[in-house]
């Protein structure tokens, strides 16, 4: 302001020295005024000029990441966007079920789920409080469940399994808390009803549905069925918005050949009687000689399939296939067969056996006793080894070979099992007299149980090797497709397996193997007594595998049985004393069981087939049943008849009672309708010829025991 | 001091370009917040729409009062915000972990908005009364007062992103002054030199897993990275395009966290393809390149500096925002000015440049 005032004041006099030239004076005014804050303009337009510059540059450099993120790379993100809204979980089918020849069930699939956590979405510092919660959500949440959810959340995964098995209750409520931490996915878990029952030919299941063992194993495609999915477009908290699915298709029912009553009476006998012996091991397998069905198969020591995951591997396998034992003497039935069917011997053919010592490379063999000279038959029936040696040498190597193949040593063909061993048979070119000596009478040459019951029912059928199988049918949903027997080959005539049968007849009436025989039925049959081979070592221990196999009724066999047991330590060691008498309560079970005919008519005793109204199945070939007979009719059985005793006559039709009354000369009084609940008469009781008896009728049968053993 | 001829000098173009965007970000929340089920609009719709509404209101006003008077006035105004902010941190209402806003019934505001207009105002009013040619040290070190104490509370609450942004409006200011080329390389040496010591210190650890993440985002792409991957999805699988209005998924399947807010240029890239972002983005440049020149032409010191202050800050939110939208930046929640949802955001931004206008359309008149 001051300088202002001063500039109007001035005056031209003053002298005209620079400072004091208004026009000098006001062009630095204006200089000050327009360039002192100089030129701020021409800063702010170079500045900005600056700015723009890099605005634009970063323009171009946003619009190049645009084209390649929306343009270039477009599918890549567009994929990924599906990719994490859609979830996608595969519903397995339902595993098929597993059925005996009665339909009783051996395995089944139940409801049960799979829970999932997702690691990703749970901090560090939360996992104890997330698992504690959760941990809380499920029924009986043990400190071992704790551990495996901690370990699981640790993992740097979007899905990881801590628990299997949960039951659907626990599923439910972890779902309802629509987590994107945790959720459940169905998993049908097998369940084994009846335990350990036939655990070897059942087997078991692993996880993701896969059969391991059994038939689960070898079957596994027809159980398994064909899994479903679900697809679900799930937003981030998880909730879906939409889904899709395909519906599992079930697999399909297993029916067996098993049949569940003589598989647990197999395993009983089999297990007490490992239990008498001090033995360590065993089994047992019941077949249809004419079919190859196997009716029982019971190993021991056995497992629960419930709990396989702890079991011992080795105890897992079926040894009845899988293991291999040298068969002794019960090989001396194929050796006689072979030199009979050859036409070199008779049952009558003399061999004159010395001292019962005989010198075979650099050892001796030896029989149990002297016998002098004994026929063929007896050579047998009382298993001579010298006898055996004599036959086999006579048969020859080329063969002795062949038939050795024909009847099936040697050979893992068989469709319902895994993991067979084909056995150790020594092949033609390396065979020498001695090591044909020692096949001749079973050492020398391994084979698996079943290859033993194939063998044993060629000579019971006539001549046939029929397969060995399980599997009865598979059933898809209403259709029903039974597995149809198969025959391998022929390998001896009808009229050899005949004689053969005499032979092995005389083993049980008058040979090694006494302890066999049945009352009221001819029963066929070979022991056999062998050295154990060292444990991983060369040379025999002085254990023995016992074993007994045979048939009954010898003539028109029901059913074979082997019986094998490893290393008893008392009562003995002879497959006559420690297996056979397995053999005979496993026979009189079965022949129970499917109302046999008694094939020898004893003076005192006699028996009539009859219908018992107690549910059950016969096997396919027993005498008395039609072969496929429906699965449901009622038991065929005997009731035993004493002449002057009064038969128990309960359980059967009416019809059946006064035929088998009348039969005694009994005079018939009936009331009511339907079948025999109660009679007057005890059984058992003395009658003659015109004696009264009074039978109450009821339409709901008793339970009645099976079969009367008088 | 209001005159009919005025208008005769509004910057139509800018004023256009500016409400164009307020119009697009209003149809993204459309999209986004819109409950298909329901069939309904979103509450967040509504409300941005009558934030709108008054924001043009706040610009015809910021419009009509003579941006000098406004500079008088700086001081008090600065007071008014800072204690605003003080309030805010003692009796604030707080959400998402942060305490930003003042519970006025209806309507919270978020004060930290407006303190942006605040610095620009208070640092242009100082710049414009500097009698040297360029400003030194000293003026540097003067005007970052005013800075640290705005940018100091709102740290504080935490909003670290606008506290940032306000920096960006002294540097603005300070460029625009003719700040001494020597200054300024010092300052990019200073920061070069701390950024590692406030890596280690300043940062806290879900800060620095951010920019972790932003460097390799698969590491963990469930965790901090998921954002990142989000809005990369999001805008890729746009395409060129886009999959049309209100057809975009990343947001109504919440993949996209407040994608109406800080994501709402993804949305935009993923409804509207690439075509979409151009337009928008040009827009934007549009906006931009006319507040430059608003400074350029302006009368005087004070209106050029005010108005590069307002397009400093609403640049670097730009900048960053988008910069963030398309996967290139560390996810920080720094909304998109104009488009992103919240009420006192679109208030400032439209009374910011009803400042620009007010410069430029005075540029005539002493």
């Amino acid at each position: 302001m001051q300088d202002l005032d001063l500039m109007p004041g001035a005056t031209p006099d003053l002298p005209r020295s620079p400072y004091n030239r208004p026009d000098l004076v006001r062009d630095a005014r204006d200089a000050e005024a327009d360039a002192a804050p100089i030129d701020w303009q021409g800063t702010i337009r170079r500045r900005l000029v600056v700015l723009a510059s890099l605005l634009l540059l970063w323009a171009i450099g946003i619009q190049a990441r645009l084209v390649v993120l929306q343009v270039a790379q477009h599918d890549r993100w567009a994929a990924q966007l599906i990719e994490q809204v859609t979830h996608q979980v595969e519903v397995p089918g339902p595993r098929g079920t597993i059925v005996d020849r009665n339909g009783v069930t051996l395995a089944a699939s139940v409801e049960s789920a799979t829970i999932v956590v997702n690691a990703l979405a749970v901090k560090a510092g939360d996992r104890d409080r997330v698992a504690r919660e959760l941990c809380g959500l499920i029924d009986r949440c043990t400190p071992a469940d704790y551990d495996q959810l901690i370990a699981g959340l640790a993992r740097k995964s979007r899905g990881t399994t801590v628990w299997r098995n949960a039951s659907p209750a626990d599923a439910e409520r972890i779902d309802g808390m629509k987590s994107n931490v945790v959720w459940s996915e169905p998993e049908p878990r097998r369940y084994y009803p009846n335990r350990e029952l036939a655990a070897h030919v059942v087997g078991f299941v692993g996880d993701g549905n896969r059969g391991l063992e059994g038939v689960e194993r070898s079957y596994d495609e027809y159980l398994r069925g064909k899994p479903g999915w679900r697809l679900s477009y799930e937003d981030a908290h998880r909730q879906a918005f939409d889904s899709e699915e395909a519906t599992p298709v079930p697999g399909k029912t297993l029916e067996l050949t098993l049949d569940g009553r003589l598989q647990h009476d197999s395993e009983r006998a089999l297990s007490s009687r490992i239990g008498e012996t001090g033995s360590s091991s065993g089994l047992v397998i019941v077949s249809v000689p004419q079919t190859g069905e196997i009716l029982a198969l019971a190993l021991w020591p056995t497992y629960n399939p419930n709990t396989f995951a702890r079991t011992e591997a080795a105890l897992l396998k079926n040894r009845a296939v899988q293991d291999v034992y040298e068969p002794g003497s019960t090989m001396k039935f194929i050796t006689a067969a072979t030199a009979i069917d050859l036409g070199l011997f008779t049952p009558q053919s003399l061999f004159n056996l010395g001292n019962g010592q005989m010198r075979l490379g650099n050892h001796v063999i030896r029989d149990t006793h002297a016998y002098g000279t004994l026929s063929l038959r007896d050579v047998v029936a009382k298993s001579s080894n010298v006898g055996a040696v004599q036959i086999g040498h006579r048969i020859g190597a080329e063969r002795f070979s062949e038939y050795v193949a024909k009847f099936g040593l040697g050979q893992a063909n068989l469709r319902d099992f895994r993991g067979q061993s084909r056995g150790i048979v020594t092949p033609l070119d390396k065979l020498t007299s001695v090591s044909l000596g020692s096949m001749s009478y079973g050492y020398s040459i391994g084979v698996t149980a079943m290859q033993m019951v194939a063998a044993i029912n060629t000579i019971a059928n006539g001549g046939t090797l029929v397969e060995p199988h399980v599997v009865r049918a598979v059933i898809d949903g209403a259709q029903r497709k039974a597995v149809a027997p198969r025959a391998i080959r022929r390998v001896i005539s009808e009229q050899t397996a005949a004689t053969m049968t005499t032979i092995l007849e005389s083993v049980v009436e008058d040979g090694t193997g006494k302890a066999a025989a049945l009352a009221g039925y001819t029963v066929a049959g070979k022991t056999g007594t062998a050295r154990r081979v060292k444990q991983g070592g060369r040379g025999y221990s002085d254990q023995h595998t016992s074993s007994f196999v045979g048939y009954v009724p010898s003539r028109n066999p029901a059913i074979s049985i082997l019986v094998v047991i490893d290393a008893p330590k008392s009562g003995g060691y002879y497959g006559g004393t420690i297996a056979a008498p397995v053999f005979k309560a496993v026979a009189e079970s079965a022949l129970r069981y499917y109302g046999v005919a008694p094939t020898i008519e004893s003076e005192e005793r006699s028996r009539i087939v009859v219908a018992r109204s107690a549910p059950a199945t016969a096997p396919g070939p027993a005498v008395v049943a039609a072969p496929n007979a429906p699965a449901r009719q009622p038991d065929l059985t005997t009731v035993a008849i004493t002449p002057g005793k009064m038969p128990d006559l309960r359980g059967l039709s009416a019809r059946e009672a006064v035929r088998v009354a009348t039969r005694l000369g009994l005079v018939v009084r009936v009331a009511g309708d339907g079948m025999v609940a109660g009679q007057d008469l005890e059984a058992g009781t003395d009658i003659e010829s015109g004696t009264v008896c009074r039978l109450t009728l009821e339409r709901r049968p008793r339970a009645v025991a099976q079969g009367i053993e008088p | 001091m209001f005159e009919r001829r005025l208008y005769l000098h509004i910057d139509w173009l800018l004023l256009t370009a500016v409400l164009l965007l307020a119009g697009i970000g209003l149809a993204m929340i459309y999209s986004t917040t819109y409950d298909p089920v329901r069939e309904r609009v979103g509450a967040e719709f509504m409300k941005q729409l009558y934030a709108v509404g008054i924001g043009v209101v706040a610009l015809a006003i910021c419009m009509s009062i003579d941006y000098r008077t406004l500079a008088e006035y700086s001081l008090v105004i600065y007071g008014a915000v800072a204690l605003a902010l003080l309030f805010v941190l003692f009796f604030g209402f707080s959400a998402g972990g942060s305490r930003r806003w003042i519970d006025l019934g209806p309507m919270n505001v978020q004060p930290s908005e407006f303190a942006k207009i605040a610095l620009a105002l208070v640092l242009a009013t100082f710049f414009a009364e500097s009698r040297r040619a360029a400003s030194n040290t000293g003026d540097l070190l003067f005007a970052s007062g005013f800075l640290v104490v705005l940018a100091g509370l709102i740290a504080k609450e935490p909003d670290l992103g606008t506290a940032v942004t306000l920096v960006s409006i002294l540097l603005g200011i300070a460029f625009a002054a003719g700040l001494r080329l020597k200054i300024i390389a010092a300052l990019v040496a200073l920061a070069i030199v701390t950024a590692p010591a406030a890596w280690s210190f300043a940062l806290k650890d879900y800060q620095k897993s951010r920019i972790q993440t932003f460097l390799d985002p698969e590491q963990d792409a469930r965790g901090a990275g998921y954002q990142q991957i989000q809005a990369r999805i999001t805008v890729g699988s746009g395409g060129l395009t886009g999959k049309g209005f209100r057809q975009g998924t990343q947001g109504q399947y919440k993949f996209l966290p407040v994608a109406h807010n800080d994501f709402v240029y993804s949305v935009l890239a993923e409804e509207h393809g690439f075509l979409g972002v151009l337009l928008t983005l040009g827009l934007y440049l549009v906006v931009i390149q006319r507040s430059f020149d608003a400074a350029r032409l302006a009368k005087d010191r004070l209106g050029a500096y005010l108005v590069v202050g307002l397009v400093s800050w609403f640049t670097f939110q730009v900048l960053y925002n988008v910069t963030m939208s398309a996967g290139l930046a560390p996810v920080k929640g720094l909304t998109l000015p104009l488009m992103s949802y919240g009420g006192s955001s679109i208030i400032a931004t439209l009374a910011s440049f009803g400042l620009v206008l007010n410069v430029r359309m005075r540029r005539f008149t002493n």
